[in-house]
């Protein structure tokens, strides 16, 4: 690319007093204010250059307008970066730069450029290095940027700088050389020790049609073509795709390069944390994943035209083991829980969040944030929470129950739907076995929130018990599966909030302890316990129930009304041993549930 | 539609103003110095610079005639014509392409 540059320039050296056609350009920053850039175009202007940043931490306001509207006008754009050599590090300036002007820097642009001159205020730069340091800061500033876009910057500098401050290794670099001797078709009169240059700013004080002002003029150093050949070797545009991206632990993932160029592509190289091999230089690799976890793919695409990567954080996943039974409350104090995994398609969408303020018998949930707050349509967001893989080949009767509280909102058009999927290939392919939305997934009979208000003031928050519905899932076609994973999937259409909490699972009914007179529709577990355990009531019972705990001497040592869904039961400060529990109605003593429960 | 007109009109009209307005500074020259193969100097705390010309027969400042022999050459740099220092001057300027505030005129204060 360097030879390439200076190739270019040396040969447009040679022709440029023959070609009829001088190309010309500008460069501007904030202080011409907004072009009329088609008015700039029709005044016979080519190229500009647009000031993207200064130092670390100041962003051209303009520059965005002026990349956007001068690429709209048909000029071919450049963003350049003014220094600060004497107060920050090259790499902090060169990747500020590139925060800022990346996104900028494709297919038919000028080079990036790195503007270095004396600073607007205080000693010139010149009293602060010597041409060693002051080289070794440029080409670092020149090959982060490199490294980063492919492209190859070119340097700014004046005829007094270009001649004393740099080694001859900054030559390597195109010159774009300040010389205002207010003429367009002469070479500058130094080019320092550069053999040759790239673009002259010929004008401090130029007038052209559509800025207001003055403005600086610049012309290129060549013909049509090598302009042409110099701006549009287009940067790599680097793409990758996975098949499959969940995976068991074991399995291999086939990874499909779709990178493009305009030159011709000469090597790949990735990375693949977490997998085996952990790098490839092949164009389609297939990786192995031993280990459960969440991981990152680089890619390195170099070509004729220069070179970029990519990196997709969070792309591979690698599902960890779960034992049964499930009875996820969300009280570890941080979201996901251990084991499970956010899936998002997209990593700007909105996403499953944990609630520590609210629950269906705690404080805690998870909860989809739906409209509220979000004054971006997220209409269609289509975003999964994974649990672990579950082993149900010894399961007899798979079970799935869950609370849930939702409130449609009162404009029907934003309707949102809760979906649950089951897994048994690790994540590549689902079956549905649960959805509800609108109305049939509301907990209250109403939707009166309104659910369309970005202050929040109308967001559904469950105010109480009641607002909560335990919700069974058929999963019994699991039976007999292993590496079983669930996927809670929240549908977006904009309405409102919708929370979810003890999500439960089982497979197996409980065997160390003989006589428990179980039902379908009571779960107590785990049994044995320490002394905390759960009471699990499905919505098949409609009257309100109390358990009651007795010792082996007969003697009352608990009781508590409970209801439907999760109830939990704390028996700590009771001796070890066995007990008995009776569910039973609050209204007549009715007997719903009895057994023993031992405490360990 | 009008008001379109007119709000166009107004912006022009401010375009106009920010960007190629000329401003003027009064004071005393002091703190000369080389900037980016230019003249930066202060005037009553104002940064202004003095654009060099070059040419085949030596350099030039663009600036009103009589004021040519504002800097002086003194061993091998140029430096503030004495004869000018502690003088009250009227000084007109203009924003160039680069942002840094360009001398056009100068003038004696009447004061």
């Amino acid at each position: 690319m360097r030879k390439q540059l200076l190739f270019i320039s040396a040969f447009a050296i040679c022709v440029l007093n023959t070609n009829a056609q001088t190309i010309l350009g500008v460069d501007v920053s904030s202080y011409q204010g907004t072009p009329n850039w088609a008015q700039v175009k029709a005044a016979g202007i080519t190229f500009a250059y647009a000031k993207a940043s200064e130092g670390t931490g100041i962003a051209d306001g303009d520059f965005v307008y002026n990349e956007t509207n001068g690429n709209s006008a048909g000029l071919i754009m450049g963003a350049y970066h003014f220094a600060h050599p004497e107060t920050n590090t090259a790499v902090a300036e060169a990747n500020y730069f590139i925060s800022i002007a990346k996104k900028y820097i494709k297919s038919c642009c000028l080079p990036p450029a790195l503007d270095m001159e004396d600073p607007p205020s205080g000693p010139s730069l010149s009293s602060y290095f010597t041409p060693t340091a002051l080289t070794n800061w440029a080409e670092t500033w020149m090959q982060t940027v490199y490294d980063s876009t492919g492209v190859e910057p070119v340097l700014y500098s004046d005829g007094s700088y270009a001649g004393t401050m740099y080694l001859n290794s900054m030559t390597a670099y195109g010159l774009w050389m300040a010389d205002p001797d207010g003429n367009s078709a002469t070479p500058p009169a130094t080019t320092g020790i550069w053999p040759t240059w790239v673009f002259k700013q010929w004008s401090f004080t130029g007038t052209v049609t559509g800025i207001s002002g003055q403005v600086d003029e610049d012309v290129f150093n060549g013909s049509v073509s090598a302009f042409n050949s110099l701006t549009c070797s287009a940067p790599v545009e680097v793409s990758f795709t996975a098949n499959p991206k969940t995976v068991c632990p074991g399995s291999s993932v086939s990874f499909t390069d779709k990178s493009t160029s305009t030159g011709t592509i000469t090597g790949w190289s990735w990375t693949f944390t977490g997998g085996t091999p952990g790098t490839s230089k092949v164009q389609n690799p297939t990786i192995k994943y031993s280990t459960p976890g969440t991981y990152a793919v680089k890619e390195v695409v170099t070509s004729t035209a220069g070179k970029d990567s990519v990196t997709y954080v969070g792309y591979i996943y690698v599902p960890s083991s779960g034992t049964l039974p499930v009875n996820e409350g969300f009280q570890e104090g941080f979201f996901p829980p251990t084991g499970w995994h956010l899936n998002l398609p997209s990593p700007s969408d909105s996403m499953w969040e944990h609630c520590t303020s609210l629950g269906s018998n705690s404080s805690e949930c998870m909860y989809f944030p739906g409209n509220c707050g979000n004054v971006v349509n997220i209409t269609g967001q289509r975003q999964q929470i994974y649990t672990p893989d579950y082993d149900f080949s010894s399961a007899t009767s798979p079970k799935m129950w869950f609370d849930v509280a939702y409130e449609p909102s009162s404009l029907p058009t934003y309707s949102d739907t809760l979906d649950i999927y089951y897994s048994t290939d690790c994540g590549n392919t689902w079956t549905m076995v649960y959805s509800k939305g609108g109305s049939t997934l509301c907990t209250t009979g109403s939707s009166t929130s309104a659910g369309f208000d970005t202050n929040g003031a109308g967001c559904f928050v469950p105010a109480s018990k009641s607002a909560w519905r335990t919700d069974s899932v058929n999963i019994a076609a699991v039976k007999g599966k292993s590496n079983v994973m669930f996927s809670i999937e929240s549908r977006s259409g904009w309405g409102n909030i919708y929370y979810v909490d003890n999500i439960n699972i089982t497979g197996t009914k409980p065997t160390s302890v003989e006589n428990i007179a179980e039902s379908n529709d009571v779960k107590v577990y785990p049994n044995p316990n320490n002394g905390s355990f759960s009471i699990a009531l499905s919505d098949n019972l409609t009257e309100k129930a109390e358990v009651e705990i007795y010792n082996t001497l007969g003697q009352q040592v608990y009781t508590a009304s409970v209801s439907v869904g999760v109830n939990q039961v704390n028996l700590d400060t009771k001796a070890a041993g066995i007990y008995l529990y009776r569910i039973v109605t609050e209204t007549g003593g009715k007997l719903i549930s009895e057994g023993k429960l031992v405490v360990r | 539609m009008r008001k379109i007109k007119l709000l166009t009109a107004l912006l022009f009209f401010i375009g106009l103003t920010a960007f190629g307005q000329t401003n003027s500074v009064t004071g005393t020259i002091t703190d000369v110095r080389l900037y980016n193969e230019q003249y930066a100097m202060t005037v009553n705390g104002t940064n202004i610079v003095l654009i060099v010309h070059n040419s085949k027969t030596g350099a030039t400042f663009e600036i009103n005639k009589e004021y040519s022999d504002l800097l002086i050459k003194s061993n091998g740099k140029y430096v503030l014509n004495p004869k000018y220092a502690g003088k009250t001057l009227i000084i007109t300027y203009q924003m160039n392409g680069k942002g840094w505030n360009c001398i056009q005129t100068i003038e004696p204060s009447k004061q």
